[in-house]
């Protein structure tokens, strides 16, 4: 890595920090009050339910993965076409660095992010789960954190693509979203339906996986690589085509 | 023969129907300064965003420093001998003054820290004030600083003046001036007709994406006249389309005549048809681009 390409990085990093915090902060909030207030407002409802059960179905399955879903879309916005709306994109595209060089530094900071993000409740969860007197376990916490992560990826970089073909401040992730929404819809239609591996949201949380065991709701066996691997590629093929479609673009 | 930095030949573009430029050619010359002359919306910063990659021409071709524009690895080679001011000054406004220096830095081999400190000094920056906080004239200094702490082989500056007082401005072209005798070449676009006359070899006229106008300023004072003649009934400005004739208008019994070469022949022509005065008298730059580009009434 050069000097330059350190110096982009920092560019890409100082761009996302603010909406990074804000996101770091809410979705450490969202599973502190999850976790804390589980038992004072009598969150968990069914008594018989287990803690783990619980912390799959808030946390993994429920409001944090959403929250989770829509941050790291918020994260793949920027580059160069929201530049270009601000005033600066002439003075990037000055810099004696390629397109594709861009492209790449502002998508591996993203991709840092995304990890950081997904790894927050897996610092969280067992932590806050002492103060309630309940215990859960890191090494699950850690593997579904790997879990998010891969699927982040795909968010961040579906988003990321958004950003370099539509400009406007908020049309990239709006239309990421909507785009979302009907890939979910379209895989729960048959026969598409039948390979739950389409949806990367269920692979996120291990639902129907053969790497998840629902009787008590935790991941089973070695690292899922095979998945892992996969959305990794797609993030990377959406990554890809993002940086031909900068290289392709005019920014009059 | 003087060493071309930039040349186009055919240069057009088009953004779908509306065409911003059609088939511009010229040459800059190294250790030149090139004032870039033209309205708002004339094609200038559509040229200038070819030239740097940012826009790809509809046709014709374009060199900066041997390298062609259009080819992106090319104009990456390019983007390391030059330095450019744009036209909004676009600065990363989340930066203060300090890390965008650091940040522009980085990715110069030609910096030059001393001029760096000198200019930081003489602009009077705060390196700890964020960009967005610089007020516009502020903001276009630091631009100007980043592009001029480096030694590049061509300095591309559009609309370098705007927002500066006239005390500012004066050090700034006395800087560009002294920057073509270290073998700097420089291309600037300006509306302040005055203040190119005082420091540029060459202008470049462009009006509605055509380039009108490529001269030396040296010719221009040696060769451009306006002949003003009284008659003692309304002359014909027919009768004096001489060659070299650029603009004729006529008022009541005054023809006036702004003649790129041939005064002479002009004087001739008004003493032959009865002109009863006759004044011939340098033009300015003034003169020559609101002739050139305004339509006649």
């Amino acid at each position: 890595m050069t000097l330059c390409d350190l110096a982009l990085c920092h560019k890409a990093w100082r761009e996302s920090r603010v909406r990074f915090g804000i996101m770091v902060v809410a979705l450490a909030w969202i599973c502190a009050a999850i976790v804390i207030l589980q038992r004072t407002i009598g969150a968990r409802g069914d008594e018989s339910m287990s803690y783990a059960e619980f912390i799959w179905k808030a946390v993994y399955r429920g409001a944090v993965r959403d929250l989770f879903t829509l941050l790291v879309m918020m994260l793949g916005l920027g580059g160069l076409l929201q530049e270009q709306a601000r005033g600066t994109a002439g003075f990037t595209l000055a810099l004696p660095v390629s397109r594709n060089r861009l492209v790449a530094t502002r998508a591996l900071v993203g991709f840092g992010e995304v990890a950081f993000l997904s790894f927050v409740p897996a610092l969280l969860l067992p932590l806050l789960s002492t103060f309630v007197g309940e215990s859960y376990p890191l090494n699950q916490a850690v593997n579904f954190g790997v879990l998010w992560m891969a699927g982040g990826t795909i968010l961040f970089a579906a988003a990321f693509l958004c950003s370099v073909l539509l400009a406007g401040e908020h049309t990239p992730w709006i239309v990421c979203t909507a785009s979302l929404v009907a890939y979910l819809v379209l895989i729960s239609v048959r026969p598409l339906s039948r390979l739950p591996s389409l949806n990367f949201l269920q692979v996120m949380n291990g639902s129907e996986m053969p790497y998840f065991r629902e009787a008590d709701y935790k991941l089973v066996g070695p690292t899922p690589l095979l998945p892992i691997a996969v959305m990794g590629l797609a993030a990377g093929c959406f990554i890809w085509a993002a940086g031909v479609a900068t290289q392709r673009r005019e920014f009059s | 023969m003087r060493q071309a930095v930039i040349e186009t030949s055919n240069l057009t573009k088009f953004y779908g129907q509306v065409e911003a430029i059609r088939d511009v050619t010229f040459e800059v010359g190294s250790s030149r300064i090139t004032g870039f002359l033209g309205r708002n919306g004339a094609g200038k910063s559509t040229t200038v965003k070819i030239l740097l990659g940012m826009v790809r021409p509809s046709s014709g071709t374009g060199t900066i420093l041997g390298h062609p524009v259009t080819d992106p690895t090319e104009n990456l080679l390019l983007r390391k001998r030059v330095a450019y001011v744009g036209e909004d000054k676009g600065l990363y406004a989340y930066m203060t003054v300090g890390e965008l220096i650091r940040f522009t830095r980085s990715f110069y081999d030609d910096w030059r820290p001393e001029v760096e400190q000198r200019l930081l000094r003489g602009f009077q920056l705060p390196t700890d004030r964020k960009v967005k906080a610089l007020s516009k004239g502020m903001r276009t200094k630091l631009a100007l600083l980043l592009a001029l702490s480096r030694r590049p082989d061509l300095l591309i500056l559009d609309e370098p003046t705007e927002g500066l007082d006239p005390v500012f401005i004066e050090e700034l072209l006395q800087t560009l001036a002294g920057r073509t005798a270290e073998g700097t070449a420089v291309f600037f676009s300006s509306h302040q007709l005055n203040e190119v006359e005082r420091i540029a070899d060459d202008i470049l006229l462009i009006d509605k994406g055509r380039l009108l106008l490529d001269i030396s300023l040296d010719d221009m004072r040696e060769n451009y006249r306006r002949v003003t003649m009284g008659f003692d009934a309304e002359p014909s400005g027919e009768d004096f389309r001489l060659p070299g004739v650029a603009r004729i208008r006529a008022q009541g019994r005054q023809l006036s005549v702004l003649t790129r070469a041939n005064a002479e022949a002009l004087v001739e022509r008004g003493r032959e048809l009865g002109a009863v005065s006759v004044d011939v008298a340098p033009v300015s730059l003034r003169e020559v681009f609101l002739e050139t580009v305004q339509e006649p009434k």
